[in-house]
């Protein structure tokens, strides 16, 4: 798999589209649900994934070939739905939070009748309600929540996406913890 | 408060270090004996841990939804075409340089082609009359030249007073002394001088 992308990632910097096309289809899952569950709206989340794969291939040189490049690609998408969050005016983010919109957004989501993993059992109010916890938190925490719960990354590889030390890391995991108990503590799994 | 919650309080704080340790996979065996039978007696903090786990278990159990069908396309739309050459990014990366380049060719190319010019020819670069006498340029008695006189090709004689400089280029003056010119008397009969003269002179009109 490094191997692979490395031959592909030759072949991007002598300006191969097809050869991008690829890489995009490798991560495109890992760089939209990183998004989507920063920003909770799914057009959002397209939009910044399209921007973070754009800004991948024009950077393509700055990317360090030793260093993994799933690590080096989840922190363009990182960071820039962290910006993309910061320029956000307050006004839109009432509207985000306003009754209704949420399950908007997921029936839209089931609507495009995906397949969905396995593992998801819980309904689909559930996975509303959790998203608008989500949203909640301060973007600190969001954004190593999201790596460790939702991407499943270890701690080194969080670290290194955030430019953190790996401490400051796990600070951050336990606050979202908490925070994210206090609030959804009432839910019912399922 | 009772003495029962004051002490519930007191052991908390470790014990959620404790059970934040384990949910990171940090912790000994030991340690996790150690919250497991804390946990047993202590109903509070069973609560606290069981709230920890379901609160991220729920995270776990989002579904991960793929982008739209024509992502990948939308994003090879999207791509710049052709990146650049390597010239052209060198281009781009010294903006200043190749600004000053092209400044120096075309400064260059204009000087040089006046300088081959080779044909007589004289201005006042302000008020004030002057005479010919074939390749002569003569500032007659009594005329005040107020400004530059620039003499190209030729031969100046000057009779009455010029309140400037009175610039030569391949030329030469018959008749001037300090008390004709009020400014510098500028010899120009080289190349490389008559470049400094178009440099300087360059300078003078921008600042």
């Amino acid at each position: 798999m490094e191997e692979d992308i490395n031959r592909l990632i030759k072949k991007i910097k002598k300006g191969d589209h097809l050869a991008f096309a690829e890489v995009v289809d490798m991560y495109k899952n890992g760089v939209y649900n990183i998004c989507l569950r920063m920003v909770g709206n799914r057009q959002e989340a397209e939009d910044l994934s399209q921007e973070a794969f754009i800004r991948a291939y024009t950077k393509i040189d700055k990317y360090d070939v030793e260093r993994k490049f799933s690590t080096w690609l989840y922190r363009i998408a990182t960071n820039l739905s962290i910006d993309y969050l910061r320029k956000k005016k307050p006004s839109v983010y009432l509207d985000a939070d306003l009754p209704g919109t949420e399950d908007f957004t997921l029936k839209s989501q089931l609507a495009d009748g995906e397949p969905l993993p396995e593992e998801s059992i819980v309904n689909s109010e559930t996975q509303a309600l959790i998203q608008q916890e989500i949203n909640q938190l301060p973007l600190k925490y969001r954004s190593a929540i999201v790596l460790k719960y939702i991407q499943d990354m270890n701690l080194k590889e969080i670290s290194e996406i955030l430019n953190i030390p790996v401490g400051t890391v796990k600070t951050r995991i336990h606050r979202g913890r908490e925070a994210l108990r206090k609030r959804l503590r009432h839910v019912n799994k399922g | 408060m009772s003495i029962r919650g004051e002490h519930h309080l007191a052991c908390s704080e470790r014990i959620i270090q404790l059970m934040h340790k384990v949910l990171d996979g940090d912790a000994t065996t030991d340690e996790e004996d150690k919250l497991m039978k804390h946990i047993e007696t202590c109903e509070r903090c069973r609560k606290h841990y069981e709230e920890l786990q379901t609160s991220t278990s729920l995270l776990g159990q989002l579904p991960h939804p793929n982008p739209s069908l024509g992502f990948t396309d939308s994003v090879r739309m999207r791509l710049p075409s052709n990146r650049k050459p390597l010239v052209g990014g060198w281009f781009t990366r010294h903006p200043v340089i190749v600004a000053a380049a092209i400044f120096m060719i075309l400064m260059s190319g204009y000087i040089f082609s006046t300088w081959n010019d080779n044909s007589f020819q004289a201005t006042v670069d302000g008020k004030g009359h002057i005479a010919y006498r074939g390749n002569t340029v003569i500032v007659p008695k009594d005329e005040v030249i107020n400004g530059d006189l620039i003499v190209q090709n030729g031969k100046v004689k000057i009779e009455g007073k010029v309140k400037g400089d009175v610039v030569l280029i391949n030329s030469q003056s018959l008749q001037a002394s300090a008390g004709h010119v009020t400014g510098d008397i500028e010899q120009i009969n080289k190349l490389v001088s008559w470049v400094w003269y178009h440099i300087k002179h360059f300078f003078q009109i921008i600042f």
